[in-house]
């Protein structure tokens, strides 16, 4: 897939928005949007439907226009410009090719429209078919190929153009799931070759953080945080990313004086004291914490570690188990708390356990 | 604004297409209410107070509501039926069947009625047959003959409707009913009926309107029997008593009951239409036992063979002997020499006026469409929606007299021109073109123009690259159906021709009404006329196939 693509690599562009708004009639679609994407960064718009993701993207497109803020590409602003003089590379959910039209004219369309000479045209779109790992299949339409392949003539039209920045609206979504995980890698080596700055829309957490450079995430038409998957997934800043990005058991408690977090009447994790010297928090400070599966141990000796819990329910999911833990409250006044964990070992509902949590993030 | 004046053609376009349309469909119809309101001695209702008061008005506007009610009734009891064993049996020649039921939907109007007046008229050939033997049969003609011709014409526009709802439903809803122990007749009564009430309500008005509208068929076969368009047509030719206030004033009228009962469709098809899957599965036919195979097939055959007798009738009698307005059983092609002796221009004519206004309907048509189905604008979209649906409630007299009125004078002086008839024709069949149109773009799904514009399209080549290949064999189609209809067009045509722009239709309804002449010559122009419809249809059928282009159906 990547035969002669050094000399035609792109001048990656970064892209800057400031301030976007989106008003449709009168619902908030998105709500000041800031955000600045770094010249052949893969960036990701991760949320869920209704979240405005699609919509920045086609405000970036030029097919919406923002109801306030600027879109920047380059140094260029581009929000009075419209879409066909923004040479942006866009690919739609349901390829959207054109079924009256052969593969070779779909990806030729947008090269005759700017007049090239038919011999550059024929060169050019056998780069792109072949860049996508389609050559030979120029004569056919659309309607005789399947899914990933659409996608692929779709991504080949987007590319021949050289455009300066591609926009991915849930390009996978469509596929079934093996072919998703395939072309995503694939899609990101391209990306990756050709140096181009990508954007791509998706509600596939999984997806987002396997091929991102970094992930936006997105929640009501506003940005709850931008940075890459490691920071995304063992720093969540707030309640809505821990628990959209991965599974998450979120526990609300007090910092108390001996620098540990405590839940109802139990101490669940001693913070180092580093952290409490940086003064990120402080003594009898309110807090949510959220921690992830992994970050629980769980033993079956149900004395080895400081928490005590009875196993409710069992996930088998092949390599792993996810149990679900009820917590034992010193007295009965006290509501139970429940932890999501982890565990390799074979457990069965009902067993006395112990837990021990490891490592946690507070959010907002 | 200004930006979006630049970047977006289809503004402009819009704001033309919507003072055009204004122009030449409200403004004609303003006239006609100043017509109504006026007097010698000045502006009052004067005119409504005579119309609701005077028998004549009266009797006129009750003897429409009643006959068209009447026919509506009849066709759906014809139509329901049929559509539903066909649509849920195996049921042999059932393409064949569905393909002669959309060519009898397209009949020219007035074909019913000439057939039918020369078989059961006081000296038909059925008539004399039914009293020699014993049955005392006098004729057709009169408002029995008007509801017979109606229902047998109008009752494909309810068929089509309801076939296309029921084989549309989502089979899984029908094998839902099934699974919870509902048997065939109480699924079809208690599931796939009301699921298809909307195509049934739609079928029934449109069956309403095309009788109420109707002016070839009372006029040839109503004997005199009053009806509002016969009235108004008289109301505004006739040299003595004519009156052009109250032509306008019944023009009113039946613009309201046209606009009262369309509203009354409206809102009994939004409290009847479910939101509802639809499914890309197709329910498999059910087969029926030998006998009920046979009886659905004989009943589908006795229909299309009622259908089409109007057909065989006229091409039959166009090569015999007339004389003294009686058919003989002499075979002569005098009929067709007298045709060609008269004047063979008007076949030509009709085929440029029906040709050219058919072309600008579907030019205006899709461009209206666009505008209605992709760019959603706050103001132009729908007021260019409501303005092109405009004359789905006019009737053909109405319009013909609103043109008249309107365009009499210079600088727009087109009373007497083919041009006045070519606007008509353009008029009438334009909200057909533009929802022909529209219905085949809502099969293209706009991303497929987003790519385009994204990798450099600009909106007009966009149109011109991929919405008007992808959107063609959807307007083929239109546009066929409304040239078919533009040429058989009688209504507003006897209203606006004049010599030397004559047409087939004229023709055949001169030699159809007027007194003492028979109807050989109308029946030779009729089979040239049959010719002209059913072979371009033949003709689009046969070269569409395989590219999407299905007519009717």
């Amino acid at each position: 897939m990547s035969k002669g693509i050094s000399q035609n690599a792109v001048t990656p562009v970064d892209v800057t928005l400031t301030g976007i708004k989106k008003v449709f009639n009168d619902t908030v679609a998105l709500d000041d949007v800031n955000l600045q994407i770094r010249p052949g960064e893969f960036f990701t718009l991760l949320g869920p439907s209704g979240c405005g993701k699609t919509t920045l993207l086609r405000i970036i497109a030029g097919f919406e226009k923002p109801s306030a803020g600027t879109v920047m590409v380059g140094d260029k602003r581009v929000d009075d410009i419209p879409p066909w003089d923004r040479n942006i590379g866009f690919v739609f959910q349901n390829y959207a090719l054109w079924p009256h039209m052969t593969v070779f004219s779909n990806v030729a369309y947008g090269l005759r429209l700017r007049r090239l000479d038919r011999r550059q045209i024929e060169e050019q779109v056998e780069w792109a078919l072949g860049l996508v790992g389609l050559s030979g299949m120029s004569k056919r339409v659309p309607g005789q190929l399947s899914g990933g392949q659409q996608q692929r003539v779709a991504i080949a039209r987007a590319l021949v153009l050289r455009p300066s920045v591609l926009l991915l609206d849930e390009p996978l979504s469509n596929l079934d799931a093996k072919l998703r995980i395939e072309t995503r890698k694939e899609i990101r080596s391209l990306q990756r070759e050709l140096g181009i700055t990508a954007l791509y829309v998706t509600h596939d957490q999984e997806e987002a953080l396997e091929i991102s450079d970094r992930i936006a995430v997105m929640n009501k038409g506003q940005v709850e945080q931008v940075g890459t998957p490691e920071e995304i997934y063992d720093s969540p800043l707030t309640r809505f990313v821990a628990e959209f990005v991965g599974l998450t058991s979120t526990v609300h408690g007090v910092i108390t004086e001996r620098g540990t977090l405590r839940a109802g009447d139990l101490d669940l994790y001693t913070f180092p004291s580093s952290f409490m010297a940086s003064g990120l928090a402080a003594v009898g400070e309110e807090v949510i914490a959220a921690i992830r599966p992994e970050k629980i141990r769980v033993s079956e000796d149900a004395s080895a570690l400081p928490l005590k819990g009875k196993v409710e329910e069992v996930t088998y999911l092949g390599s792993s188990r996810r149990v679900k833990v009820q917590i034992a409250s010193r007295s009965a006044a006290t509501p139970p708390l429940t932890l999501l964990a982890a565990y390799s070992g074979t457990v069965k509902p009902g067993a006395e356990v112990s837990v021990e949590i490891e490592a946690l993030s507070l959010v907002r | 604004m200004r930006s979006k004046l630049l970047t977006d053609p289809w503004v402009l376009i819009s704001v033309l297409l919507l003072v055009g349309l204004a122009f030449l469909v409200v403004y004609p119809q303003l006239w006609i209410a100043r017509e109504s309101v006026s007097s010698p001695t000045g502006a009052g209702i004067g005119n409504y107070i005579r119309f609701f008061t005077d028998q004549k008005f009266l009797q006129a506007l009750w003897n429409s509501v009643w006959t068209s009610l009447l026919a509506m009734a009849f066709a759906a009891l014809i139509a329901v039926p049929l559509a539903y064993v066909l649509a849920k049996y195996e049921v042999p020649f059932k393409a064949g069947i569905l393909s002669l039921v959309t060519m009898s939907s397209i009949s020219p109007p007035f074909l019913g009625a000439c057939a039918w007046v020369i078989l059961l008229g006081r000296f038909g050939i059925l008539s004399e047959l039914l009293r020699s033997w014993g049955i005392p049969f006098t004729t057709i003609v009169g408002p029995r003959g008007i509801v017979w011709v109606e229902a047998w014409i109008t009752f494909p526009l309810i068929f089509l409707l309801v076939y296309d709802s029921l084989v549309s439903i989502d089979p899984s809803l029908e094998e839902a009913s099934m699974s919870v122990g509902a048997n065939r007749r109480q699924t079809a009564l208690s599931v796939s009926l009301p699921l298809a009430l909307p195509g049934i309500l739609t079928g029934c008005y449109l069956s309403l309107m095309a009788a109420f509208a109707d002016f070839g068929t009372p006029m040839i076969i109503g004997g005199g029997f009053p009806v509002l368009p016969v009235l108004v047509y008289g109301e505004f030719l006739s040299e003595v008593g004519g009156d052009l206030r109250m032509a306008s004033t019944s023009s009113i009228v039946m613009v309201a009951v046209s606009t009262a009962v369309l509203l009354l469709q409206r809102y009994l098809v939004a409290r009847k239409t479910y939101a509802s899957i639809t499914s890309p599965r197709r329910a498999t036919p059910a087969r029926a036992s030998r006998l009920g195979t046979a009886l659905i097939t004989l009943w589908a055959f006795l229909v299309l063979v009622i259908s089409f007798t109007p057909h065989l009738v006229v091409l039959v009698t166009s090569f015999l002997k007339w004389s003294f307005g009686i058919v003989t059983s002499t075979f002569t092609l005098a009929n067709y020499k007298r045709l060609a002796s008269q004047s063979l221009l008007p076949i030509p004519m009709s085929f440029f006026l029906a040709g050219l206004a058919t072309l600008l309907d579907v030019l205006v048509g899709t461009a209206v469409a666009y505008v209605i189905v992709r760019k959603k604008y706050r103001f132009l979209s729908p007021a260019l929606n409501s303005v092109v649906m405009i004359p789905y409630i006019i009737p053909g007299t109405v319009l013909g007299i609103g043109l008249i009125i309107a365009f009499n004078t210079k600088p727009l002086l087109l009373t007497g021109t083919w041009m006045i008839l070519c606007l008509a024709y353009f008029i009438r069949k334009l909200p057909f073109a533009a929802k022909a149109a529209e219905s085949a773009l809502y099969q293209v799904h706009p991303s497929l123009e987003e790519a385009a514009l994204s990798v450099g399209a600009t909106p007009l080549r966009t149109f011109k690259d991929v919405v008007a290949p992808m959107i063609l064999p959807g307007i083929v189609t239109g546009g066929t159906m409304a040239f078919l209809m533009n040429i058989t067009e009688i209504s507003s045509t006897v209203i606006l021709y004049s010599a030397p722009w004559i047409t087939m239709t004229v023709v055949i309804f001169v030699n159809a009404t007027m007194a003492g002449s028979d109807f050989g010559v109308a029946s030779a122009m009729t089979v040239v006329l049959m010719a002209s419809v059913y072979i371009p249809l033949y003709l689009v059928n046969r070269f569409g196939r395989g590219k999407g282009v299905q007519v009717g159906a």
